[in-house]
């Protein structure tokens, strides 16, 4: 072994940092709550174009996010974001002038100020740096909402007025039962693990009377997606969204399988086998394969991965240019536009082709949250900066 | 509410049990402290629904693939910003570390890090590497070659070594 090897192995094997494990686990079930949303607009792509149920002008308002997400340990700033369909901006703010445990709820309407609407407290998990709630998902109304993260609450004055749900299974301890909120205008979904499986939840929006769905065999425990018209998509366990081993070669590959249905009928099988990300490689033209919310791919330089689709539209390809790093940042917005971030600066990327936008901000690594309902767009950066668009991502500004 | 219990514990038992090695890991693929820490936060986060499938199945090695192929592919696209108005518990210069080492270690590309990482810190095989990586093993022994031909010129020059 020569000397260079050994050094390497000393070094590899040295000591990490000292890290807090349960920061960690909490870090990851943050995650796992924000993928989900992730997920959904391959699902919504795939769904629109294929069931042929949502014409022209679909507008879908399920939020996503890149994983950028917050460390733990960080108070006084913004945890989540939702907007409703008249463009109004919702926030929810971690540990801000209370000394127990709370959160704090803010809207901003068309003049852009924030005001606040309510404190939410709850000391029963004790003293977490980011407050009780973690998670915000208004209805396309703006006056139904729910909040979650140490329980579940829910609003339907606008979020003047938040109270604890308790109608829902696990709605006292969501956090540990792995919860997530869908709204949909005409139904609000609630997915849980509860006793080990999936359980699928749903009220009309506006009520908070849930009852329990059946979900077919398969059905996995990760997200529950709402299409406009409020039919909700699962990911099939069996061959779901996974890394794929192709044994032959020993490489993997991601392919999604989904459930859609509203739930009192039959659940219709969707297919969808792309990256819903971006995969960047180095060097100036990079290769970039992504399964775009609408269905398409979006790439500069040459494509990788498999073009093929069950059901789903064709892809095209898109160009955009590659940033001077040689990387590049494609976070989802909604139903077909796609918010790219370089260093230097932003795209959006529509399937008709790629344009400059200005955001207003210095350029971003990567997005907390986002949340969309029609053409009404909200992002909040890793800088506890909140945009808005009121045009797809054409146009932002930011609100003080 | 037994089996829910059951799942979150084993989870959770699993990821006190390799948090150091993971930790390790992430470092060794990243060739950064904090960037390792949020690789493995994402695998992590990415088996945690899968858990019921994998535990049964070498979920370790899941973990490290997964983190593998993220930090190949599309890691460095949805890496996050490390927030904090906190100083750290324990100064870095206070370490014995081989700082000169992971400093030409960052300097290297993902995939030739990650050859490093598999054979000099998980000890696997080139075959195991290639089969790791999804690609051949002369890749595996040419990207070998490459990294420490890369670290040694990086460790010989302290103006490149920032």
């Amino acid at each position: 072994m020569t000397d260079l090897e050994t050094r390497l192995r000393a070094a590899l094997h040295d000591h990490t940092d000292r890290r807090s494990v349960d920061d960690l686990l909490d870090g990851v079930r943050r995650d796992v709550a924000r993928r989900r949303r992730a997920r959904t607009v391959v699902v919504v792509a795939a769904a629109v174009a294929s069931v042929a149920l949502v014409g022209g002008g679909v507008s879908w308002r399920h939020r996503t996010s890149s994983p950028v997400g917050h460390p733990a340990g960080v108070a006084h700033r913004t945890m989540a974001i939702s907007v409703d369909a008249s463009g109004t901006a919702f926030k929810v703010i971690g540990n801000q002038g209370c000394t127990r445990p709370c959160s704090t709820l803010w809207k901003a309407g068309d003049a852009g100020t924030w005001s606040r609407l309510a404190t939410v407290h709850d000391a029963s998990r004790g003293a977490r740096p980011y407050g009780p709630i973690l998670s915000l998902e208004m209805a396309p109304n703006g006056d139904d909402g729910w909040a979650w993260g140490s329980r579940l609450w829910s609003t339907h004055d606008g979020g003047v007025t938040w109270a604890a749900v308790t109608t829902l299974p696990g709605g006292t301890d969501p956090d540990r039962n792995d919860l997530d909120v869908s709204a949909g205008p005409s139904f609000t979904w609630a997915r849980m693990a509860r006793h080990g499986a999936f359980q699928l939840w749903r009220t009309p929006t506006g009520r908070d009377a849930w009852t329990r769905v059946r979900v077919p065999d398969h059905a996995d425990q990760t997200i529950a997606a709402v299409l406009p018209d409020s039919r909700v998509a699962i990911p099939i366990r069996s061959g779901g969204d996974d890394y794929q081993r192709q044994r032959s070669h020993g490489s993997y590959r991601m392919v999604q399988h989904y459930y859609l249905g509203d739930g009192t009928g039959p659940w219709r099988r969707v297919t969808v086998r792309c990256l819903p990300q971006t995969a960047p490689f180095r060097g100036r033209a990079q290769k970039v394969s992504i399964c775009g919310p609408g269905g398409h791919r979006v790439g500069a330089g040459e494509l990788v991965g498999p073009p093929v689709t069950d059901g789903s539209p064709r892809f095209r390809d898109l160009f955009f240019p590659a940033t001077s790093t040689g990387e590049t940042r494609v976070n989802p917005l909604g139903h077909e536009n796609q918010i790219h971030l370089g260093n230097d600066q932003a795209f959006l990327v529509t399937p008709q082709g790629a344009v400059p936008v200005a955001l207003s901000i210095a350029p971003t690594p990567g997005l907390v949250d986002i949340a969309a309902s029609g053409q009404h767009l909200v992002i909040l950066t890793p800088n506890d900066q909140i945009l808005r668009s009121a045009d797809d991502g054409r146009h932002w500004s930011a609100l003080g | 509410m037994q089996s829910t219990r059951r799942q979150v514990v084993t989870f959770d038992d699993f990821v006190h049990a390799r948090f150091a090695g993971l930790l390790r890991f992430g470092r060794a693929l990243t060739g950064d402290e904090d960037r390792g820490a949020d690789l493995v936060q994402d695998a992590l986060a990415r088996t945690l629904p899968r858990w019921d499938r994998i535990r049964a199945d070498d979920p370790e090695g899941y973990v490290r693939t997964v983190m593998v192929h993220r930090n190949i592919s599309v890691w460095r696209a949805l890496r996050r910003e490390r927030l904090t108005g906190e100083p750290p518990e324990t100064a870095v210069a206070d370490r014995v570390r081989d700082q000169a080492l992971w400093s030409a270690m960052r300097q290297l590309p993902p995939r030739q890090r990650t050859v490093i990482a598999l054979r000099y810190l998980a000890d696997q095989t080139e075959a195991q590497t290639a089969s790791l990586m999804g690609c051949s093993i002369g890749t595996v022994k040419s990207q070998a070659s490459a990294a420490m031909q890369r670290l040694r010129e990086l460790l010989t020059d302290p103006e490149e070594d920032r």
